[in-house]
């Protein structure tokens, strides 16, 4: 389907403005990309290339295909020899900063694959920066095809320094020093700064595999070098560099970064649907949450508090995209290892803590979406998390619920009241200060702001559920 | 091997900014002839030096030819071009003007 070029909604993506060769517009479904004419003919190369049609076949780059530029011309002004290309959409688009350990693993071992096949073509990577890839569902995929560059004999891979920052040294922190690094990654956006990160190992950690020569020598030369008034990169070509060299350590690289795992731990959630509910009130929930979603098609659901993923699994038979959200890292990364081996390809698993989802950022502060901005849901489930937002996070219960009407159009949200041994527990040590928070005052919230379409009581009698329709 | 390699080579102390970039200055005329791939993205300097170390023998090959003569000096062997000193800032001379560098 064509987009009608006559619509003035086609807008500039706002995170799309560091590579001077071009640019992302989007119109509503559909995704462009400006190629301005200082790199149509770098584009124009790497399209006929062996290297691009093998990257396509093996499912590693985003489908893209060149439309005529008329297709935005009439709306966008762009320059006399700047092609339009239009990329394949992604569902949802996530931020490293919402990825799990095995995620961003994932997306580095992809990210150091196409640069090695792209040596063997004589292309190469012009940057490394994570944003470079999106999943689709479970499966990374590279979309910025402007970062190819013909390789250049001499060169160093001018992505290495960001490839380290983005998404080495994220998955060392966490590997090595279990540390999450996603609260890192979602406040300095370029990723850890060697120095910095450089401080983390003392003594004999610093003989961890990688960390003297990607971590420790690379602050080092970095400090060093920082005042350099000469440029480091002709006397380097000048000197011999080679691209076997470059190939050399991102083989090392590749080899580190597969020996890299997340320490095994025990997570809160990890057999929460198991341990808290009977194989009965589980069936039924089940049951409830299908007879919901039955015959119906959804656009894009949200699972908020998904835990291993079960009822996401429902709701993607009636669902395009399903976004699986969890704030335990340890449940929505094991939910991403399921994913891989069933197969399933429309859940996107992303850790998430609805308290404080991420905010739209970076340069005039909306460089990153909110999570929000990127896709709003037809429908979205809430089970077994109202009383963590309201008794762990102190979050109003009217306002939860006006909230939710806002994001979602249908909501199946779980009510659990405070006799419930779970909410019990998280009592235990707090004054109970939520007068509100009981089923009358949840089911009257839920009715200001929503139409109940049904109900069901759990066997055990202090769990609701509900589905409702926002009235808005 | 390698990392031992380069860990000697950090521990050496080599004067790095300031006395190797007169030596590294000594190979910048060559390079007028070449082209580049537009970087929008700082490589680092200290970055692209560590890529040599991590490149394999034939990097710190290349390591030893960019710092070739802090590398002979602080084992004592005077190298006969040490007087391939120039200004930090400001136009390199042509390669004609420079006698010693075909030696560096």
């Amino acid at each position: 389907m064509q987009p009608d070029p006559l619509a003035a909604d086609f807008r500039r993506d706002r995170g799309s403005f560091r590579d001077p060769g071009g640019f992302i517009v989007r119109h509503g479904e559909h995704v462009f990309r400006v190629v301005l004419p200082s790199a149509a003919e770098r584009w124009r190369q790497f399209a006929a290339s062996a290297l691009a049609a093998e990257l396509q076949s093996a499912g590693l780059l985003v489908s893209t295909h060149e439309v005529t530029p008329d297709t935005l011309a009439s709306t966008l002004p762009l320059p006399d020899g700047a092609l339009v290309l239009q990329h394949e959409r992604i569902p949802f688009v996530s931020y490293p900063y919402e990825w799990t350990f095995d995620m961003l693993r994932a997306a580095a071992l992809l990210q150091l694959e196409i640069v090695e096949r792209s040596l063997k073509h004589r292309w190469i990577l012009k940057d490394a920066t994570a944003y470079n890839v999106q999943f689709q569902g479970v499966t990374p995929l590279f979309i910025d095809v402007l970062s190819f560059a013909p390789l250049q004999e001499g060169e160093p891979w001018a992505g290495y320094n960001q490839f380290c920052r983005m998404m080495l040294y994220p998955l060392m922190l966490e590997a090595y020093k279990r540390v999450p690094f996603q609260p890192w990654l979602r406040s300095e956006l370029e990723g850890i700064d060697p120095v910095v990160f450089g401080r983390m190992f003392r003594g004999i950690e610093r003989l961890r595999p990688g960390v003297l020569s990607h971590v420790v020598a690379q602050a080092y030369l970095q400090r060093k070098f920082s005042s350099a008034d000469y440029s480091v990169r002709q006397q380097i070509k000048a000197a011999g560099m080679t691209t076997q060299m470059i190939a050399t350590n991102v083989h090392k690289l590749r080899k580190l970064i597969v020996d890299l795992h997340l320490p095994k731990e025990s997570t809160t959630w990890s057999d929460y649907s198991r341990a808290h509910y009977s194989e009965d009130a589980l069936a039924r929930k089940e049951a409830f949450v299908r007879e919901s979603v039955a015959g119906r098609r959804f656009e894009l659901g949200w699972d908020m508090g998904c835990n291993d993923g079960r009822f996401s699994k429902l709701v993607a038979d009636a669902a395009d995209t399903v976004v699986a959200m969890d704030s335990d890292a340890g449940s929505v990364n094991r939910l991403y290892c399921d994913l891989r081996k069933d197969g399933r390809t429309n859940i996107l698993p992303l850790l998430v803590n609805v308290a404080n989802p991420s905010p739209a950022q970076g340069w005039a502060s909306c460089e990153r979406a909110s999570l929000i901005e990127r896709g709003e849901p037809q429908l979205t489930l809430a089970l077994a998390l109202v009383h963590h937002l309201v008794i762990s996070a102190n979050v109003p219960l009217g306002a939860l619920l006006k909230w939710l009407s806002q994001i979602t159009h249908e909501l199946v949200i779980e009510f659990i009241s405070k006799e419930d041994a779970m909410v019990q527990r998280l009592l235990l040590n707090k004054d109970d200060t939520y007068s509100d928070y009981n089923r009358e005052s949840f089911e009257s919230y839920l009715h200001q702001h929503f139409r109940i379409t049904s109900r069901t009581e759990l066997p055990g009698g202090t769990r609701v559920l509900y589905h409702a329709v926002a009235r808005n | 091997l390698l990392l031992v390699v380069a860990w000697a080579l950090l521990n050496v102390k080599l004067w790095w900014a300031s006395d190797s970039a007169r030596i590294l200055l000594g190979e910048a005329a060559v390079l007028h002839f070449v082209s580049f791939t537009a970087f929008y993205v700082d490589p680092g300097s200290g970055s692209m030096i560590l890529q040599l170390l991590l490149g394999g023998v034939s990097g710190v090959y290349v390591i030893f030819r960019l710092f070739k003569q802090k590398i002979l000096s602080m084992f004592g062997i005077a190298t006969h071009d040490t007087s391939v000193v120039k200004p930090l800032t400001g136009p390199v001379p042509p390669e004609s003007e420079d006698p010693h560098r075909r030696s560096a």
